[in-house]
């Protein structure tokens, strides 16, 4: 055992002693001082949160001459605000591609926070949170709409614990065995991950 | 197109009339002097025959049971989601409670988009998880759809700061449920229970299960699914330990009245059957364990087939 994993284990260990090892926000301190430090959660995910902000500036950067919807809209003004923002977003990214923001490094993080996600004391019930969400299995295309007639699946908490905070009205979405970044203000998809969950419950 | 038109129009391509059995409906909730009385629906939003007429009953309970508010649990609008939709799936089917200033508080279900947040008759004001007070009572709609450690933290904070005597939460997937369709949310149990016993919450209320179930006290907490108001899975009821009472042969919704100390329930059915009743004991401390079984007590001035709450069920023909 080397020195940094001997005083993560000590740390964890005094953490457990001061009571503080029980589960706080459905965390472990454990899990809780893996996220901080130089190998933190955020730090192992700079790239794919450098190219989140990038895709959350250049939305902030379109909206300008849409009409806000606000927070007590109407149907009409919903609807009016999420197409014309989904088509500016569109014109802007008309060269997306699969892996933009997925980058294969990303796709590496996002393996191994699955990998521990899955083997944490929470696994067996992941894919039962899976199935009970209605999963789904549907064609999506990058910069196009996740069809709002579908239902979304319930993305597992102990998978949002371990992935990265996404900025406001951007979500993690699980299709298949894909997974999915959704602007949820345009409905648009914004990367795929394929086959991230490559041992997902079958689907509907 | 004038509204009334469209309504009819809507009721002609439906192939209905909307016509409400006439059932022998007895709201006895006690109605107490400065009471908070809300209603519950689930998975309403079908825009369909089966909406229409439990909105319907709903309307006439408000004329015995002046209610303020209803709580939503989610799937409130099913399918597409054009400005048609909303008036389709929401605001036709409940317009007589809108036009009497009956305000409607949602949470979202895996059929809703998160756009909804901003929809101002759903009132949730641009958020996926909110918190209210009516008198004595601070109520917590969550987004169990994406429950992130944001969401956690925000919640933890808002039990920690609430110092009402009734905390109750709501959301769409339920903790417990006996259904065959989905049943109970474990990973979420897991994560939320703890937090609701920790901070005294008393009473949770889900849809997604499209039946009706009220479950044993569980830790403390009187859990109810109403999933139940636009759509229904006939016989979906497998039963469980934890399943007090169940009905899954037509659609439903609930009735609720708190006061300082009790929270009175009726689940009416789309025929006007009252399906079940009966009455929560609020704890007396904050952090205060409650053992299970102990909250729940017989029903008040209740008809037949209303059961006694906790382990004993009254048995009745469409009840599992």
């Amino acid at each position: 055992m080397n020195l940094g994993a001997r005083v993560q284990l000590a740390l964890c260990g005094l953490l457990v002693m001061a009571g503080a090892g029980r589960m706080v926000c459905g965390q472990t301190a454990a899990e809780a001082v893996q996220d901080k430090g130089p190998h933190g959660k955020q730090e192992r995910f700079r790239e794919f949160l450098a190219k989140v902000n990038d895709y959350d500036k250049l939305r902030n950067s379109v909206r300008g001459g849409i009409p806000d919807a606000g927070k007590r809209a109407t149907a009409e003004q919903i609807q009016k605000h999420q197409a014309m923002l989904a088509e500016k977003i569109q014109d802007a990214r008309k060269d997306a591609k699969q892996g933009n923001v997925f980058t294969t490094d990303s796709q590496v993080a996002f393996r191994r926070a699955i990998d521990r996600a899955y083997s944490g004391k929470r696994a067996k019930k992941i894919d039962r949170t899976l199935v009970q969400g209605e999963p789904v299995k549907l064609d999506l295309y990058i910069n196009k709409p996740y069809p709002e007639k579908i239902p979304t699946t319930t993305v597992p908490p102990t998978l949002l614990q371990h992935f990265p905070k996404l900025p406001k009205k951007i979500e993690y979405r699980i299709v298949g065995n894909d997974l999915v970044l959704e602007d949820t203000e345009s409905h648009l998809v914004i990367d795929i991950f394929p086959g991230a969950f490559p041992n997902a419950p079958p689907h509907a | 197109m004038p509204e009334a038109m469209l309504r009819i129009l809507i009721r002609v391509l439906l192939g209905v009339i909307v016509v409400v059995p006439a059932g022998a409906q007895q709201v006895t909730l006690p109605q107490a002097k400065g009471s908070v009385r809300f209603a519950i629906i689930g998975d309403s939003g079908t825009g369909e025959r089966a909406q229409y007429e439990t909105a319907e009953r709903l309307r006439l309970s408000h004329e015995q049971f002046p209610f303020d508010f209803v709580l939503m649990m989610g799937d409130n609008i099913y399918g597409s989601k054009t400005p048609q939709d909303f008036q389709r799936k929401f605001e036709l089917p409940y317009k007589p409670l809108l036009d009497n200033k009956v305000t409607f508080y949602a949470s979202l279900g895996n059929h809703d988009v998160p756009e909804e947040q901003s929809y101002k008759l759903f009132n949730m004001d641009g958020r996926r998880y909110y918190s209210f007070k009516k008198g004595n009572v601070r109520f917590f709609a969550l987004d169990s759809n994406y429950m992130d450690p944001d969401q956690l933290t925000w919640l933890t904070n808002q039990l920690q700061g609430s110092a009402d005597e009734w905390r109750i939460a709501f959301f769409h997937h339920p903790l417990y449920s006996s259904a065959a369709a989905h049943g109970s949310s474990l990973e979420l149990r897991g994560i939320l229970e703890p937090l609701f016993q920790q901070y005294g919450v008393q009473v949770v209320f889900s849809g997604h299960d499209h039946v009706y179930e009220r479950m044993t006290p569980q830790k403390g907490i009187a859990y109810f699914t109403e999933g139940s108001s636009g759509q229904l899975r006939r016989g979906n009821i497998r039963g469980a330990e934890f399943s007090a009472k169940s009905f899954d042969t037509d659609c439903a919704f609930m009735l609720v009245e708190i006061t300082s100390n009790e929270l009175y329930f009726q689940t009416i059915s789309r025929t006007g059957e009252t399906v079940d009743s009966g009455k929560v004991a609020r704890a007396e401390s904050k952090k205060e364990s409650v053992p299970a079984g102990s909250p729940l007590q017989a029903p008040l001035r209740t008809p037949p087939p209303a059961a006694p709450l906790g382990s004993s069920v009254q048995t009745h023909p469409q009840l599992r």
